[in-house]
């Protein structure tokens, strides 16, 4: 059936429509205020380079750009390592459970954002419930301090929240591995782990590199998250974002910060992907799907 | 089509209401809808104020949580047919930007530090209260008869509220009570201590620490205030960002101290079964009296005026204070306050006390040369912050 272009793009218009008003007209507005300048609370109009040549030089900023990626490194590696985990069960090992774990991991996603940060903060605080089970238990005598108020605490709280989201990508992906490839790699004497490695690991390498990348977007653009839990520690690039634009009200510098923010989330996925290639995890056709 | 002389069927059977025009009349009638819709929600914050120079209708207010009165003021609402709609700030200066955004026109009546108040008047977000409008100004303490709250033609720029101590907030079942801001540095002090994560506060009430003038900070005195700061911040458990978060910290134990303590958190704790203090150790403290504001495009002036009449006076203002654990500018409503909150601060003398003991600081100069502005104080603090982590 040949599908009538103006009906494809009747048909996408109000997509388009939605797309327009909510994103790109707000980020393109945004985007033209980085360049004017800040006085008196009125961003003046114009085309000022200094908002970015302080972003990028300000040894402030390189600060916590690199507090950033100590807390968004280590919950994308975790969080894809238990979310591949999670969805590799879902999708070959879970049989009759798969329905329930999976209405689990989206049910867990229901429950307000700031609700979950806030849980943490009974769960991991100095009498909160891990810390009296432990000293209950005799395993410890003075409350663990470290778990709350650090950056292990937003972590913690990280993996919790951004993991469903990793799971489904990459169990969406491993749902469409046939099973005839495992059987057939069976049948010609591959065990689990070379099935796993030369079968697996190759198909879902795609969903992989985006699950990694959106974790990581998630991760380093989250604020709330450090603000709560990760106390003295939690001071990160989008804190800065947010004092600019709720307490100095300087629109021009928020703004140009998040592109700057933007132009690292694009030379970070760049990379990712450099890095999957090499490692042999993307296909060598042009249509990655990523 | 028209055609003279033609019946309205035959018109009909010329001229059919056909699936394309029914989509096209449709279309431009959802049109036209949706344009008026968006063009009203487009013309302000959707207030439905009192016709001018009538009390009553939605009163918009931005100001501090609890700030809005709603048991206190709840008689007088209903008497006057007033229905309060608030929303609430997070830190002391978050009026200034919203107000000024196109979200903030329609705000009726506001909160504002007298930190504020002087760079607000440049702003233009204040407007002018006489006397005449809100009577009770006359009978205030003399300390808040003058500026900043008083403008030089002898007006108002906003009128005196509730106002109080920003010290040291300490759990009185669990330590002594503080005589110096040194015992946060206390090495079994490390990581019982909070701090409010107001920037520009911050940094003006370690300027009275250390012996200066908050508002005419040198640079050569930022760099100690920023020194003393980063010792600080490596003794912090954690960065509050709300006022009820000190409250749910101190309360379940997991600090001690509060660096930038409010005295409402005092009363706040009761709630949640805790025990809190604020107190004005050696080395001074910052005051703050909040003041209430109205906007020049608030759209309900008249029962903007009336709430302040009403908050500034007898028992509604009594309760109030009690309620927020705050001192009153009214000598008058000091008699009706509860016995404890009688004592919070020195009514006795105090214009002594505000002049001597605590310092409110007027706003940092909006541009300087020679002292710090509102800018690098808070660019200081997250230097502070970033270099401590």
């Amino acid at each position: 059936m040949r599908i009538n272009r103006r009906l494809g793009l009747g048909l996408l218009s109000p997509l388009g429509l939605v797309l327009l008003l909510t994103i790109v007209i707000p980020a393109g507005t945004f985007f033209v205020y980085s360049f004017f300048t800040f006085e008196m609370l009125e961003p003046q109009p114009g085309f000022h380079l200094h908002n970015y040549t302080e972003a990028l030089s300000d040894p402030l900023y390189r600060k916590l750009a690199s507090h950033t990626l100590a807390i968004a490194a280590p919950t994308t590696v975790v969080t894809v390592l238990l979310g591949y985990t999670l969805s590799y069960y879902l999708a070959f090992r879970a049989g009759r459970g798969r329905g329930l774990i999976l209405a689990l991991v989206v049910v867990s996603m229901m429950a307000s954002f700031l609700a979950r940060v806030y849980a943490w903060r009974t769960l991991l605080g100095e009498r909160g419930v891990i810390n009296t089970a432990l000293e209950s238990l005799g395993v410890i005598h003075d409350p663990l301090s470290f778990l709350l108020f650090s950056r292990v605490a937003v972590v913690i709280a990280q993996v919790n929240l951004f993991l469903p989201f990793t799971a489904l990508v990459l169990y969406a992906s491993m749902t469409t591995i046939p099973h005839t490839l495992h059987e057939g790699a069976r049948d010609l004497g591959a065990g689990g782990a070379e099935a796993f490695r030369r079968i697996t690991l190759p198909l879902t390498g795609p969903a992989l590199l985006s699950a990694t990348a959106f974790t990581f977007f998630l991760s380093a653009g989250d604020y709330i998250t450090p603000v709560f839990l990760g106390g003295p520690g939690g001071v990160t690039f989008g804190t800065a974002i947010s004092d600019q634009l709720r307490i100095a009200g300087n629109y021009p510098l928020g703004a140009a910060l998040s592109f700057v923010m933007v132009l690292a989330f694009a030379l970070v996925y760049l990379l990712l992907r450099a890095a999957f290639k090499a490692m042999r995890l993307l296909p060598r056709t042009a249509a990655v799907g990523t | 089509m028209r055609t003279e002389g033609q019946t309205p069927d035959q018109l009909f059977l010329n001229d059919p209401f056909n699936r394309r025009k029914l989509l096209q009349r449709a279309g431009l009638t959802l049109g036209a809808l949706g344009a008026g819709g968006l063009l009203s929600a487009c013309g302000g914050n959707g207030s439905s104020g009192a016709s001018s120079g009538k009390l009553g209708g939605q009163l918009d207010m931005y100001t501090w949580e609890g700030y809005d009165l709603p048991k206190e003021m709840a008689a007088w609402k209903k008497q006057h047919q007033v229905n309060v709609k608030a929303s609430y700030i997070g830190v002391a200066s978050d009026p200034e930007s919203k107000i000024k955004s196109p979200a903030g026109r329609g705000i009726d009546l506001s909160i504002a530090n007298q930190a504020f108040l002087g760079y607000w008047s440049q702003l233009g977000i204040l407007s002018k209260i006489t006397e005449e409008e809100v009577p009770t100004l006359a009978k205030m303490y003399p300390a808040f008869q003058k500026a900043p709250w008083r403008n030089e033609d002898g007006t108002y720029n906003s009128v005196p509220w509730n106002w109080g101590v920003l010290g040291l907030t300490y759990a009185p079942d669990r330590i002594d009570e503080p005589k110096s801001w040194d015992v946060m540095f206390d090495p079994e002090m490390k990581g019982r201590v909070a701090a409010f994560d107001d920037g520009k506060q911050n940094v003006q009430l370690a300027a009275v620490i250390l012996g200066y003038d908050p508002t005419q900070l040198t640079q050569p005195q930022l760099e100690d205030v920023k020194k003393w700061l980063v010792r600080l911040v490596k003794q912090l458990k954690t960065f509050t960002p709300t006022t009820g978060d000190q409250v749910s910290l101190l309360a379940s134990g997991e600090v001690d101290l509060v660096f930038l303590g409010w005295i409402g958190i005092d009363a706040l704790i009761k709630d949640k079964g805790g025990k809190a203090k604020t107190v004005v150790p050696q080395g001074g403290a910052l005051g703050y009296c909040d003041s209430l504001f109205i906007p020049p495009t608030a759209d309900n002036r008249t029962t903007a005026l009336a709430w302040c009449e009403e908050s500034l006076k007898g028992k509604v203002a009594a309760q109030a204070a009690n309620a927020l654990y705050a001192g009153v500018p009214n000598p008058e409503v000091v008699p009706l306050l509860d016995a404890q909150v009688q004592k919070i601060v020195p009514y006795d003398n105090v214009d002594k006390f505000i002049s001597d003991e605590i310092v409110l600081p007027l706003g940092y100069p909006v541009k300087s040369d020679k002292f710090v502005t509102g800018d690098q104080a808070l660019k200081a603090w997250e230097e502070v912050k970033a270099a401590a982590a």
